[in-house]
């Protein structure tokens, strides 16, 4: 303990609680001034790394969310391309249906057989739809269409799949096969959608109504068939709109999160600033009285 | 007993007291004067030099008064060994925490633009060139942010050489003041030891060593040891720096590479020898202590860890983009980062895709034109437990918790300086009041001694002019 103190001594720790004190009051001012608890990382290590991570998710989630805008992108595009073919093929079978009914002349028929081809037509048109330049339905092959006028398949059977989240990923695209069919040069019939238009064009034209009663079948297995894939799209697409739903409130989490372990309190660091002003001021008046007196002062 | 010698017990007490109130003035001159230890004169009383004879009374009539011992220093060298220790540590922890800070300064994370951003924004532009395979600006916006992570990495890089350089410098310095200071200490030693003999007062030299020997300790951690004539050795690691007059010179000197795994990196190890052998100087501490370990350790430490960053980012990424593929054909088993060059310093794009962004491998090997499998896959890399990410937030989390510690204890040792220096304080500095009541004394001793004077001197004028013959 001490017992005798040195007149002189008293100011050095007494200076020593000022700057004490002045530390503390521009820390609150720092805190105040950049709105943020952490201004390094020293100042809560740990809060600092996990505000780390969670910048980091955050900047992933990002890019999954556009990465979603991307698919629900080539979704909608598809599922318009798909629409427009449906809408060809159930004309086709109402063109096929009246020309299979017996009552049409050689005019009459080569007209509708002229028509079938006209959908086929606008089929092709439809599988070429293409989003930002790029082909639907041509797989990741580097072409501008997914079908030639003769309805041959440029593409490839590649998968657009893109991450929505760091566990799911999703495929986007379907191919021109998928849809339309595998083409089969020796058996039309049995072949893609076009090349069964196009046959069936033919019939129409020659009157040949036992093709055109087993191709009325063949054609409602197609139709079928994109049916199915326009179904399939669209359920991604709903997945999807489930999926970049979670992935925005995890969007508004992390920020929070961020947030919170970054960035100060308004109130409280106001507060503590002026705590911390007031312990200041008192520290220098106090030492402003308690430095001065001695034995002097009262001796004359 | 002769008629005269109460005048002399009268003057013995002027003298006296003349000297116990310039010392109080000395103490009281030097009340603010740091280092200087406070003076007290030592009385006492002149029969005490009489020699003790058979037909004495016990008391001897002559050589009354009062004589002056001499002049202490009050200071008490257990509150010394303390209040050095305590420099010492301090210094050192207030070292450490400049080190640290500013090695901590050179990542201001968390922030967007800093490396774990930089890192963020490179695996994205990776994912979202993978949306778009074909666009060349994309691409090219790949290359763009994979140049933006090397220079941050090398900035960081660069920054922590110069800190290490410059740590290296003030180093040096240190070492030439603690040979400054060491002569001076040895110099002081010569000058007490002669006044020691030839009885002069020391004290102001003493004070003076005093206060160099406190900074020699905390620069070094030295202690020190009394020796023969008030002169004092300072010792450090077992061996003598001053010894007497003689001093022992310091340097400073790069000695090769640092231990595994530090031992890749471009800067050496440096180590504290005596000048004389080239010796290493052990068991030093304080300010040059952790100079020693920040320029051997810390700064090695983080230089070696965001290597690690850099090197991870290389094979990481050149791990992927080697099993894709670019946009022609040829574009196969292709580097991204120079596989080279593996620490943050010299890390660059490799010439494979430098400037050449349609060579980036986005799709599989042998996949489609606008296949993105290999671009989504680098987009996901940053998530991977062993990515340059991770690495990097788990320095960032070591340099943090390292940096607070070293705050947190420099406060606290800053603290114990002030306590221990109070605790001297209360033993060796001049405490005004005290000087005030005993100036009052001294003053009323001196009166008094006065009084006696013109007393004797009256009972004097009595026998001398009104006795005997009128």
């Amino acid at each position: 303990m001490i017992t005798r103190t040195a007149t002189l001594a008293g100011s050095r720790s007494m200076l020593q609680s000022i700057q004490d004190s002045n530390r503390a009051l521009s820390l609150a001012q720092e805190q105040v001034t950049t709105g943020r608890r952490i201004n390094r990382v020293s100042d809560n290590p740990a809060d600092a790394v996990s505000a780390l991570n969670q910048r980091a998710d955050l900047r992933r989630m990002e890019q999954f969310s556009r990465n979603a805008e991307e698919g629900s992108s080539w979704l909608a595009a598809s599922d318009s391309a798909l629409t427009s073919v449906n809408t060809s093929l159930s004309n086709v079978r109402a063109l096929l249906v009246q020309a299979n009914s017996g009552a049409n002349d050689a005019t009459s028929r080569s007209a509708l057989a002229t028509a079938i081809r006209a959908a086929r037509e606008s089929m092709l048109q439809a599988a070429n739809s293409s989003k930002n330049g790029r082909p639907l339905f041509s797989g990741n092959a580097s072409g501008l269409i997914a079908y030639d006028a003769n309805g041959v398949y440029q593409g490839d059977n590649g998968a657009v799949n893109l991450p929505i989240t760091s566990a799911v990923t999703m495929q986007v695209n379907r191919t021109g096969p998928q849809i339309f069919g595998t083409a089969n040069p020796g058996d039309p019939l049995n072949g893609d959608v076009f090349q069964l238009l196009d046959s069936l064009a033919t019939s129409v034209q020659n009157g040949d109504s036992a093709a055109m009663s087993s191709g009325l079948n063949l054609l409602d297995s197609a139709t079928k068939v994109v049916a199915n894939a326009q179904v399939q799209l669209g359920s991604r697409a709903s997945q999807l709109v489930d999926l970049t739903n979670s992935l925005e409130d995890g969007k508004v989490a992390l920020q929070g999160g961020i947030s919170k372990k970054e960035n100060a309190d308004f109130a409280e660091s106001v507060l503590t600033l002026k705590t911390r002003e007031a312990a200041y001021q008192a520290a220098i008046q106090v030492a402003a009285k308690v430095i001065q007196p001695s034995l002097m002062d009262f001796l004359r | 007993m002769s008629s005269f010698s109460t005048l002399n017990t009268a003057l013995s007490g002027l003298q006296a007291h003349k000297r116990v109130i310039d010392v109080i003035g000395h103490n009281i001159s030097n009340v603010d004067t740091e280092g200087y230890t406070r003076r007290q004169v030592l009385l006492e009383p002149s029969m005490g030099m009489k020699i003790a004879s058979k037909y004495d009374s016990g008391f001897s009539w002559d050589n009354l008064g009062v004589n002056i011992a001499g002049v202490n220093r009050i200071r008490d060298s257990f509150l010394d060994v303390k209040a050095r220790a305590s420099m010492a540590s301090s210094a050192s922890a207030s070292r450490l925490d400049t080190i640290l800070g500013g090695v901590e300064a050179t990542f201001p994370e968390p922030s967007d633009t800093a490396i774990a951003g930089q890192l963020a924004a490179f695996w994205n532009s990776f994912a979202e060139a993978a949306n778009t395979p074909d666009s060349i600006p994309q691409r090219s916006a790949v290359l763009a942010q994979a140049s933006s992570v090397i220079s941050s990495l090398n900035q960081a890089s660069n920054d922590l050489v110069t800190q290490h350089q410059q740590l290296s410098t003030e180093l040096k310095m240190a070492v030439d003041q603690v040979n400054t200071l060491a002569s001076q200490v040895a110099d002081l030693n010569v000058q007490i030891r002669a006044g020691s003999v030839s009885g002069m007062d020391v004290g102001d030299l003493a004070d003076q060593r005093d206060k160099l020997i406190d900074q020699l300790t905390s620069l070094t951690g030295a202690t020190t040891r009394d020796s023969e004539y008030n002169q004092v050795d300072v010792m450090l690691g077992g061996s003598t720096l001053v010894n007497a007059g003689k001093t022992e010179m310091l340097k400073a000197v790069p000695v090769g590479a640092l231990p595994a795994p530090l031992d890749t990196l471009p800067v050496q190890q440096t180590q504290l020898q005596w000048a004389r052998d080239g010796y290493p100087v052990a068991g030093f501490s304080g300010d040059i202590g952790a100079m020693v370990k920040g320029i051997n350790d810390v700064i090695p430490r983080y230089m070696h860890d965001l290597d690690t960053v850099a090197a991870s980012l290389v094979t990481t990424v050149n791990g992927i983009h080697s099993t894709g593929q670019g946009q022609a054909a040829g574009d196969v088993n292709l580097t991204f980062f120079d596989p080279a060059s593996v620490t943050a310093g010299t890390i660059k794009l490799s010439a494979d895709v430098d400037g050449q962004p349609s060579r980036i491998a986005l799709r599989a090997l042998g996949g489609g034109a606008l296949d993105g499998s290999i671009g989504h896959q680098l987009g996901a890399a940053g998530a991977l437990t062993t990515s340059p990410d991770a690495l990097h937030r788990a320095m960032i989390g070591r340099l943090g918790v390292e940096a607070q510690t070293a705050t947190s204890r420099a406060a606290t040792q800053a603290k114990f300086v002030v306590q221990a220096e109070n605790e001297r304080a209360s033993v060796s500095g001049v405490n005004l009041d005290e000087e005030m009541t005993n100036l009052v004394m001294s003053q009323r001793a001196y009166e008094s001694s006065a009084r006696l004077l013109s007393t004797v001197d009256e009972m004097l004028d009595t026998l001398i002019n009104r006795t005997g013959v009128r």
